[in-house]
C-alpha cells in the first residue's frame, strides 16, 4: 500500500495521498528554507535593559506550551492591549529575572528567522517583523 | 483474548505505582496557578468550565488526592476505586496542564489505571488479598480494550501525519521537525548538530513514510497478538530515537507497553533475576521485586532532592533512561528467549 502511494506520490505530484488534504505548513520546504518566528524579550530599567528570552520568562511551564502562549497573548496576531492582571504578572516576574524593582516596560520583539539546510547550523536570516509593548508606568 | 494472571496483574499494578512515584516526583501542579488569567484557554472538556486558573490550594488537594490514590494502588488497598479514582484526579490535573493551548500525548498513561481496575489486578500482592477484600476473578478483556485504545492512539496520531503532509516527497516533516525543536523550542539532543547536517533527502523521507505507516498500522496490528507485541517493540525503539534525537520523553509509557508482554516470557525473565542473586537466598520473584521497589524508592528520594522543580519532563531526565534500560533488558531477554524456545523446538 505504502509503495504503491509512493508511486502514485511521484508519477502525479498532487493530489496524494488521496486523504491528504493541506500541506504540514507554508513554513517547511526541505530543499529550500525553513522558517519560523521568534520572540525575544526585552524589559527596560530606569537607566537600562536586559534582553531575555520566552523560556527565561515563562520558566515554570513545559517548552511547547512556552510558544502557544507567546504567540496567543503576546503575539503580533492579536492586536489586543495586555490586561492588568497579566501586566501585574510580568511586572513581578521581571523585577525576579533581574533583581530590580524600577521596571518601566517590556517590549516583545518577533523576529523571523530562516534556516537553510547545511548553512553553519544556525538560522541564517533574522528579520524584526514586529513588536508588542507594555508599559508599566503609572 | 488476552491471557491474565494474578500474580502478574499485582507485580503491574506494583510496577506501575512505583513509576509514577519516581517519574512525576511528587504529582506538582501547583506551578499552574502562578499565571494570569490570560493564559487560559482551555480544550473543550472539564477544565473548560472555570473563566481562569483555579487557585493554589486546589492543585494541592489535587496532588495530594494522586498521591493518595498511587499509594493505594501501590499497597492495593481499596484498589479498584483507587485505580478509577487515580484516573479521575489525573484527567482533572492534565485538563489545566493542557489549558495553556498544548495536548500532550498523556492520556494512555491516565486512563490505564481505570482500564486495569477491571482486571482485579488488585487480587495478588496486595491488602485487600490479606482482608480478604478480592473476591472477584482475573479478567483479560481491559488488556485487549487497552491495546484497542493504543493502537487507537498511534492510528490518530498517524492519519494526522498522513492528512498533513508527511507523505509529501517534496518536503520532510521530520528534518523540519528537528530545526523547530533545535531552535525554537529549544530542545537540545545528543545528535541534534550532527543531524542538521545530515543532507540525504531521501533518508529523511523514508523516516516520513516510516512514522507514518507505522502509527497508521498500529490499529490493525491490535487483531493478532503476537503482531502488536512487536508493533510495541518497535514503538519502545521508535520513541527511544525520539529520546535521543528529539528530548522528547516517551517513557511514561512503557510501564503501559509493560501488561502486554507474554505470561510465559515475563515469568522467566522474573525467574533469571531471581536465578543471580543466590548467595541472597532470593528464590521467589517477589524478593526481587521488593528489592527492586527499594532500590527505585531511594532513586526517586535521590531525584527528588535533586530536581524538585515541577512533576512533568522537558527533555530527558535519568528516570528516562533508567525506564528504557530496564525495556531493552526485559525486551533483549524476551527476544533471546523466544530464540531459544524456537531451536529447541526444532531439535525436538
Amino acid at each position: 500500500m505504502a509503495l504503491a502511494l509512493f508511486i502514485v506520490a511521484v508519477t502525479w505530484k498532487e493530489p496524494f495521498p488521496a486523504i491528504m488534504m493541506p500541506r504540514f505548513t507554508s513554513q517547511m520546504d526541505y530543499n529550500g528554507i525553513i522558517r519560523y518566528t521568534e520572540p525575544e524579550v526585552v524589559i527596560y530599567y530606569k537607566d537600562a535593559s536586559i534582553t531575555t528570552t520566552k523560556h527565561e520568562l515563562l520558566h515554570l511551564m513545559h517548552l511547547p506550551q512556552r510558544n502557544k502562549v507567546m504567540k496567543r497573548v503576546f503575539g503580533l496576531e492579536k492586536d489586543v492591549e495586555v490586561d492588568q492582571e497579566t501586566k501585574i504578572w510580568l511586572y513581578y516576574r521581571s523585577q525576579q529575572i533581574a533583581q530590580r524593582s524600577d521596571i518601566r516596560k517590556m517590549e516583545i520583539r518577533w523576529y523571523s528567522f530562516e534556516y537553510k539546510l547545511q548553512s553553519d547550523k544556525k538560522p541564517e536570516k533574522k528579520d524584526l517583523i514586529g513588536q508588542k509593548e507594555i508599559r508599566f508606568e503609572g | 483474548m488476552w491471557p491474565a494472571n494474578s500474580e502478574l496483574l499485582g507485580l503491574f499494578r506494583i510496577s506501575f505505582a512505583l513509576f509514577n512515584l519516581c517519574f512525576l516526583f511528587g504529582f506538582k501542579f501547583d506551578w499552574i496557578s502562578v499565571y494570569p488569567d490570560s493564559f487560559f484557554f482551555p480544550p473543550p472538556g472539564i477544565a473548560s468550565i472555570w473563566h481562569g486558573f483555579p487557585e493554589k490550594w486546589f492543585f494541592d488537594v489535587l496532588s495530594i488526592a494522586i498521591i493518595l490514590t498511587n499509594f493505594s494502588l501501590l499497597f492495593g488497598f481499596k484498589t479498584r476505586i483507587s485505580g478509577v479514582l487515580h484516573t479521575c484526579f489525573l484527567l482533572v490535573a492534565f485538563a489545566f496542564v493542557f489549558s495553556f493551548g498544548n495536548i500532550y500525548h498523556l492520556i494512555l498513561w491516565a486512563i490505564f489505571p481505570l482500564v486495569m481496575s477491571f482486571t482485579n489486578w488488585g487480587n495478588s500482592f496486595s491488602i485487600d488479598r490479606l482482608i480478604g477484600n478480592s473476591k472477584r476473578p482475573v479478567e483479560g478483556w481491559p488488556i485487549a480494550l487497552m491495546s484497542y485504545f493504543i493502537g487507537f492512539a498511534f492510528f490518530t496520531s498517524g492519519i494526522a501525519k498522513m492528512t498533513g503532509g508527511w507523505l509529501n516527497i517534496e518536503e520532510s516533516a521530520t528534518y523540519q521537525y528537528l530545526v523547530l525543536v533545535t531552535f525554537q523550542t529549544g530542545r537540545l539532543g545528543f545528535f541534534n548538530e550532527l543531524l542538521l547536517d545530515a543532507s540525504n533527502s531521501f533518508l529523511w523521507e523514508l523516516i516520513d513514510w516510516f512514522v507514518v505507516w507505522f502509527e497508521t498500522l498500529f490499529l490493525f496490528a491490535v487483531l493478532k497478538k503476537s503482531i502488536f507485541r512487536w508493533f510495541c517493540v518497535f514503538g519502545i525503539i521508535f520513541h527511544f530515537a525520539i529520546l535521543v534525537l528529539l528530548e522528547i520523553s516517551f517513557s511514561i509509557h512503557l510501564v503501559v507497553f509493560l501488561v502486554f508482554v507474554e505470561p510465559g516470557q515475563f515469568s522467566a525473565f522474573l525467574g533469571s533475576i531471581n536465578a543471580l542473586p543466590k548467595k541472597l537466598s532470593v528464590k521467589r520473584p517477589i524478593n526481587v521485586w521488593i528489592s527492586l521497589m527499594g532500590l527505585l524508592i531511594l532513586i526517586y528520594i535521590l531525584i527528588f532532592f535533586r530536581f524538585s522543580d515541577h512533576y512533568l519532563v522537558d527533555g530527558a531526565r535519568l528516570i528516562d533512561w533508567i525506564s528504557f534500560a530496564i525495556a531493552f533488558i526485559l525486551i533483549m531477554y524476551c527476544g533471546l528467549n523466544s530464540i531459544g524456545q524456537l531451536n529447541q523446538k526444532r531439535e525436538g
